[in-house]
């Protein structure tokens, strides 16, 4: 329910934010304990869907308003509002590949997460069952999996049909939470390539999707409501959150606080805070996008179902990650660049969107100064990733030879992927990580942070299905019967 | 010394020319965009009054089309597309398929213009289900 007073006093549960992370972990905290009081806080506004399509914006609070920054300029995009990235995002949803989780013992690279793919993938599973996910059951090759894809795969483009023929183990229609039927919440996707702010409502965001977090009337959201700092009545735990609202501060008690602000904010929250762990605020990181346009000729594609149907794991994984990062290759089915301008031969063509795994790096990094304002530090990408992009783009022929290729236009690096990661991490040792792998913060046990600030390590592929699984477990660590 | 004379001859001269030069950019503009549509779509005619609708609400919706009204000017009084450099050349070529595109998927080009029509209504900017080509069967 969304308030327009100050909350009571005291709440069982506080959670910092109402993006992926905080919602899915309410929603299991809901399964597990139907009738537990929540206070949800949420810097931005309560905007519907209705107003965000009108009005072409996810918020009219801009991301790059609200930090600073130093260091090589570089855009963090994400959304300040009730629902946070669940408004925005693409709904494009793979899995993360099983050796991203052991990516340091395998290739000595980064560090191992402290939970395994199998440890996830019931979560996987059900947060997949919760967005309706579309994806394709021959994954599991890739991707194991315990269920199957709650609705069938997208309709793959004619392009798609060709590389799928040849190369059966890496091409697969891409996952992803715009729907392939309609649901009793979300009507059948149509192509319409808005997907930011998508016309018919197709893709899942809290608004279709966790209506019931929002009716219901244990659960208590507080919009506008600026978190500051988190309070502790001892080193080990939190007492209470500062939260600024309608040009006052307020503060409100807690048993149990969950920290999901994002990989920026909620950094800041913890510094603000007093808390000094070593590699807090360090590691900021996303992968970098690269895109090109692929001229066919004599191939008229477009023919999928959706913005985005092909997924591609050519350059995912293998013995290489040990010296250059993994690459997840999205195939479009839209038209980015145009049609093309020679009298039928609009649909010759082919968008791919890659994004290269990047390396973690502390210089990377959130701090706040002196008036308690998030600062972004950034020094750049790293040279694994840079190696990456270089094979890519010499090797990317080879991996496109089933098509009948004209000609490959390089379009450059993307601004951003819009995923913010890292800075919380999580792992087996506080020196190491921030929290460990339940997500509670490894001196002060009532604290638990969710979201993508919590992942050790930058997969290639989009990070919110797993923010959005991670979250699931641990509610259910936290709550369930193994609590 | 210029006396007052000479000096209001010369504003009114200056801004002849300004008017004039505006009229001559927004109408070679649109004269541009007619170009790459006449160029790009051979044996089509348009219907004239929502290919005017296209242009300003085209011209309306993107930044960047303002930046190519004074090269729109440019480009059909001066021809002078072989003098410019690579990549304002290539920009000039991706703009284009942006105003194609635009066009061509509001209008009934792909989908439901009657067999043998030439001329192309444009009936609107496409938002809902806009690829004419997706296919839905399961
Ligand atoms: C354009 C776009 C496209 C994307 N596409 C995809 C995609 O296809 N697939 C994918 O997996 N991911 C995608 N993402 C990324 C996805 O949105 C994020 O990975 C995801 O939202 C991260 O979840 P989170 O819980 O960490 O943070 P968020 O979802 O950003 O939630 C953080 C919440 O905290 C609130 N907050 C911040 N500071 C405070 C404070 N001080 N006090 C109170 N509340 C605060 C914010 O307003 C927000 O509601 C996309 C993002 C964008 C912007
Ligand atoms: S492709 Fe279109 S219909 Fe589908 S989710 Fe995106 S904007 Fe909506």
């Amino acid at each position: 329910m969304i308030i327009d007073e100050l909350p009571d006093r005291q709440y069982p549960v506080v959670v910092v934010g109402t993006g992926f992370g905080a919602l899915f972990f309410v929603h299991k905290l809901l399964q597990l304990q139907p009738a537990t009081k929540v206070l949800m806080l949420e810097r931005g506004p309560f905007r519907s869907w209705e107003t965000q399509v009108a009005e072409g914006h996810n918020s009219h609070i801009r991301s790059d308003e609200t930090f600073k920054a130093t260091g090589i300029p570089k855009f963090w995009n994400f959304t300040i509002a009730y629902g946070g990235g669940t408004n925005c995002w693409g709904a494009n949803t793979p899995r993360m590949h099983p050796n991203d989780f052991r990516q340091g013992t395998l290739y000595g690279r980064g560090q191992d997460w402290p939970l395994s793919y199998d440890d996830l993938e019931p979560y996987y599973s059900a947060a997949e069952q919760i967005m309706d996910i579309s994806g394709p059951d021959d994954l599991h090759r890739i991707t194991p999996r315990s269920l199957p894809y709650p609705q069938p795969p997208h309709r793959l483009s004619a392009v798609d049909r060709i590389m799928k023929t040849a190369q059966p183990d890496m091409h697969f229609a891409l996952p992803s939470a715009r729907s392939r039927v309609a649901t009793k919440q979300r009507p059948q996707c149509c192509a319409s390539f808005d997907c930011e702010h998508c016309p018919i409502g197709a893709k899942f965001t809290v608004h279709n999707g966790f209506a019931h977090i929002m009716d219901a009337t244990n659960v208590l959201t507080l919009v506008e409501a600026e978190v500051i700092e988190l309070e502790r009545s001892s080193p080990s735990a939190i007492s209470g959150v500062r939260f600024r609202w309608r040009g006052r501060e307020h503060r409100v008690g807690c048993d149990v606080c969950v920290l999901g602000a994002n990989a920026i904010h909620s950094p800041a929250i913890l510094l603000r805070s007093g808390f000094d762990d070593p590699l807090l605020g360090r590691g900021l990181n996303e992968q970098l996008g690269v895109a090109v346009e692929v001229l066919l000729d004599g191939l008229d594609s477009m023919d999928g179902s959706t913005i985005s149907t092909g997924a591609n794991y050519a350059f995912y994984d293998g013995p290489f990650r040990a010296e250059r990062g993994a690459i997840f290759m999205v195939f479009d089915n839209d038209f980015p660049y145009g049609l093309r301008k020679e009298f039928g031969r609009w649909r010759q063509t082919l968008s791919i969107r890659s994004a290269i795994a990047d390396e973690l790096n502390d210089e990377n990094r959130v701090s706040v100064n002196e008036q308690g304002e998030a600062v972004v530090h950034y020094v750049g990408n790293s040279a694994y990733t840079e190696r990456a992009l270089e094979h890519y783009l010499e090797h990317l022929p080879q991996v496109l030879a089933p098509l009948p290729v004209e000609r490959i236009v390089d379009k450059g690096l993307r601004r951003t992927q819009s995923h913010v990661q890292g800075t919380l991490r999580m792992g087996a040792r506080p020196a190491d990580s921030v929290v460990d792998d339940g997500q509670i913060h490894h001196h002060v046990r009532n604290l638990v942070v969710v979201g993508t600030s919590v992942m050790p390590t930058c997969p290639p592929v989009q990070p919110s299905l797993t923010a959005a699984a991670l979250s699931l477990r641990a509610a259910d660590l936290m709550f369930g019967a193994q609590s | 010394m210029m006396n007052r004379r000479t000096f209001l001859a010369l504003g009114t001269a200056a801004g002849g020319a300004i008017v004039l030069g505006t009229a001559l950019v927004v109408d070679g503009y649109r004269r541009w965009v007619m170009s790459v549509l006449r160029d790009s779509l051979p044996g089509h005619s348009f219907e004239p009054a929502s290919l005017a609708r296209f242009i300003d609400e085209y011209e309306s919706l993107h930044d960047e089309a303002r930046k190519f009204r004074l090269f729109g000017a440019a480009e059909t009084l001066l021809e002078a597309r072989s003098l410019l450099p690579q990549r304002t050349a290539e920009r000039i070529h991706n703009e284009e398929r942006q105003v194609l595109t635009e066009f061509l998927v509001g209008s009934d080009f792909f989908q439901n213009r009657p067999a043998g029509v030439k001329t192309i209504t444009y009936n609107g900017r496409a938002v809902v289900c806009r690829s004419p080509f997706a296919v839905f069967d399961l």
